[in-house]
């Protein structure tokens, strides 16, 4: 009798995958009620080869009717099509367009929870808030690999017999000399970081150099309080979680208007982040790993890649814009900084060199010229005379380029006892609306803003350790927004005086908020996450968030850029190191 | 006692075999690129290509040629496994070969230490196989 029924509910779900085969439109309903679920993502992949994006993803309504927007290929040979909802399994096959989706709830998470919801599991506070910033810095934490690490430490066998006191505090030792050897080991995979061809790698140091804490992002304390927490606190059964553990934690911002289009970028490069230009088609992204720039067409999916002309590894890692469709990058490698002319495809490149780097192969003797200043549309900004103002990882500085004279200088900023100048990882550099002002954040310490006449220190805002102020932009009102990488909120603070005004929670504190992105039209802050697969909206006004679930697994967001004319995103998925997460760039249309 | 994962080494037998699982453990440590490979024939390293292969695969992270770091040095692997191999326990030498390679992928826990090494999905058989070759064949002694 059940396996009658069996048969006659399979036949059932075929027969309706069938008839609403080629749709472009249809409905996710349960299994078991018929009803239908809204807030479903529905994505429709495409065989690889085919013109045009590689996926493409939307929303149901509150009855589970979706609706692929007019022109998309959904009958296209060896297309599928796919729902994706937190907590729900989808029982129809994938294979073919049909039209509609059966899910059903699922009582283990562990197989499609984000990196984050893991850390749900993990005591919050000032001890999590460093594990985000020193780890997820490079990848989600924790990756598919730090879980299999974990289940690895747990399947250690041994230790004293007979006394399970004694068995415990083995191995406790056990998991916290393990840690403390990955920590170790991360220490020397930063070189990951850096592209193709650099002169920076492990080959060209000595050990004890490639551990030293000084030339890393963490420093010491830091890595053994990482190793600590981990040893202590990280789940052991990493195969299951229960449903309960993880939500969002704020109602969903999609909406059945809502398209997130993907374009397969080669697997073995790492496009950190994609810009729209002013006036131009094309989106620009950069690659840091293979020492390219790509242009992406987003009705063709076509991409042109073009290599930065300079004899040797340069690692583009920040794009930004200007009024007049030009990209300027900063590089990681070799002290480059450069511009991109589109229409003649000409590069013009800068060294900046500070003084008082130490002279070591290692990457704590590397410049690290790192991001650009930028206004409210994430445009590249010069002050009164003409500078723009840059971030220098490898001395904690900030300095300035002129590009019409190509005089370049370097400034100091504040200092932390116990950090090394890289250990401060400087990060995002902002100009006031007056442009005066050169707000800067460290993610390991405080964000301050150096006069743009005088040079002096003009505030200093203070986070404790392991809040991660990271990536900033500014409003036209008068407030810089600030993404805090560790706490997982966005703080507002008022530049006239310096005085933090606001902070607000975001839905997943363990999300690792990496930059905001300014919206006037929609008077709200887009926050990227490197942690949740989920971009937030943020309500300027009241602080209230809204929840974007990406359609993908490993979704490491490191800036969102805004289409002042359509008010498309534009964004690309970066995990370190290349090739271990998905190699995307996105483009959404909100919905609203 | 710490005893390592010995699945892969369960028909060898003897107390060689015992040695040789555990010493399957904390070895060659590799951060994998990607790449497929499968198919293709193992290449020979010899000692450039070797370094160079350790160096953007990572295993330089945790290994070197004589050097103590995170993990055995090559040459104390080389030396301990084979001795299993010489040791006339009648492991065959493929067989050992195939369970390092093994171990390279997918890593595991157990006997240089109790520290577990990590795995390396991403990495193509063949470089595997081509690395573990490299090292076995080490002399006892350096030069």
């Amino acid at each position: 009798m059940r396996r009658t029924r069996r048969l006659l509910l399979t036949s059932l779900l075929v027969a309706m995958a069938l008839q609403a085969a080629a749709a472009d439109d249809g409905r996710v309903v349960l299994a078991d009620e018929r009803t239908g679920l809204g807030g479903v993502a529905v994505t429709l992949t495409l065989p690889a080869g085919y013109a045009g994006p590689s996926t493409i993803t939307v929303f149901t309504d509150p009855d589970g009717r979706y609706r692929f927007p007019d022109g998309t290929p959904v009958s296209a040979a060896g297309a599928t099509l796919a729902a994706q909802h937190l907590g729900y399994a989808q029982q129809t096959p994938t294979e073919g367009a049909a039209g509609t989706l059966v899910l059903a709830p699922i009582d283990n998470l562990a197989p499609q929870a984000p990196a984050s919801a893991w850390l749900a599991l993990t005591p919050a506070g000032d001890e999590r808030n460093v594990l985000l910033t020193s780890c997820t810095s490079c990848h989600q934490m924790p990756s598919p690999k730090v879980l299999e690490y974990a289940a690895q430490i747990d399947a250690v066998r041994g230790g004293p017999d007979g006394d399970s006191v004694a068995l415990e505090a083995w191995r406790k030792l056990v998991r916290h000399e393990a840690w403390r050897t990955i920590v170790e080991y991360m220490r020397t995979q930063h070189y990951a970081v850096f592209p193709d061809e650099s002169a920076m790698n492990l080959d060209a140091i000595d050990w004890a150099t490639a551990l030293n804490p000084d030339f890393n992002f963490f420093n010491a304390q830091q890595g053994e309080r990482v190793a600590r927490y981990l040893a202590e606190h990280f789940p052991r059964d990493t195969t299951r979680m229960a449903r309960s553990t993880y939500a969002y934690g704020a109602p969903l911002g999609v909406t059945p208007h809502t398209v997130i289009r993907e374009y397969a970028l080669p697997d073995d490069a790492l496009v950190r982040e994609m810009v729209p230009v002013p006036g131009s088609p094309f989106l620009w992204g950069v690659d840091v790993k293979r020492n390219e720039i790509v242009r992406l067409e987003p009705s063709t999916g076509a991409v042109r890649w073009f290599r930065v002309s300079f004899p040797g590894a340069t690692g583009p890692h920040t794009i930004a814009p200007d009024d007049q469709g030009r990209l300027w990058i900063s590089m990681i490698d070799n002290d480059q900084f450069g511009s991109f002319d589109p229409v003649t495809e000409q590069w013009t490149l800068w060294t900046l060199r500070p003084t008082g780097l130490p002279d070591t192969a290692a990457m704590g003797g590397a410049a690290i010229v790192h991001d650009l200043s930028i206004d409210s549309r994430g445009h590249m900004e010069q002050d009164a005379d003409g500078r723009i103002w840059l971030t220098m990882v490898g001395t904690n500085q900030l300095g300035t380029l002129a590009p019409a004279s190509g005089e370049v200088a370097f400034y100091d900023t504040n200092t932390l006892p116990g950090l090394s100048p890289i250990n401060h990882l400087i990060y995002s550099v902002v100009l006031s609306d007056a442009r005066d002002c050169a707000w800067y954040s460290q993610v390991n310490g405080a964000v301050g803003c150096l006069d743009t006449t005088t040079m002096q220190r003009r505030h200093l805002v203070d986070f404790p350790e392991g809040q991660g102020p990271r990536r900033m932009m500014r409003d036209n009102a008068g407030n810089l927004w600030v993404a805090l990488f560790g706490s997982g909120q966005v703080a507002r603070i008022r530049m006239q005086d310096g005085v933090r005004t606001a902070t607000y929670d975001l839905p997943d504190r363990a999300s690792a908020p990496y930059a905001v992105t300014w919206d006037e039209r929609r008077q709200c802050v887009w926050v990227v996450t490197a942690n949740s697969d989920a971009l937030y909206r943020v309500d300027a006004a009241t602080g209230a968030s809204r929840v974007y679930p990406l359609p993908r697994r490993m979704a490491y967001l490191r800036q969102v850029g805004l289409d002042q004319a359509s008010g498309r995103l534009v964004a690309s998925y970066g995990n370190y190191p290349a090739g271990s997460g998905p190699s995307y760039a996105v483009l959404i249309d909100v919905g609203d | 006692m710490i005893a390592g994962s010995h699945a892969s080494l369960g028909a060898f037998g003897g107390k060689t075999c015992v040695a040789a699982a555990r010493a399957l453990v904390w070895t060659l440590a590799c951060v994998a690129g990607s790449g497929a490979g499968e198919n293709k024939e193992t290449p020979v390293f010899d000692a450039a290509a070797a370094k160079h292969f350790f160096n953007a695969r990572g295993c330089n992270a945790c290994h070197a040629v004589d050097e103590p770091r995170l993990a055995p040095p090559f040459r104390a692997v080389a030396v301990r496994y084979r001795a299993a191999i010489e040791g006339g326990t009648g492991a065959p030498a493929a067989a050992i070969e195939e369970a390092l390679v093994e171990k390279v992928l997918k890593g595991g826990a157990g006997a240089w230490g109790f520290v577990p090494m990590v795995s390396n999905p991403r990495l193509p058989a063949t470089e595997a196989r081509a690395a573990v070759r490299w090292i076995l064949a080490l002399e006892a002694a350096p030069r």
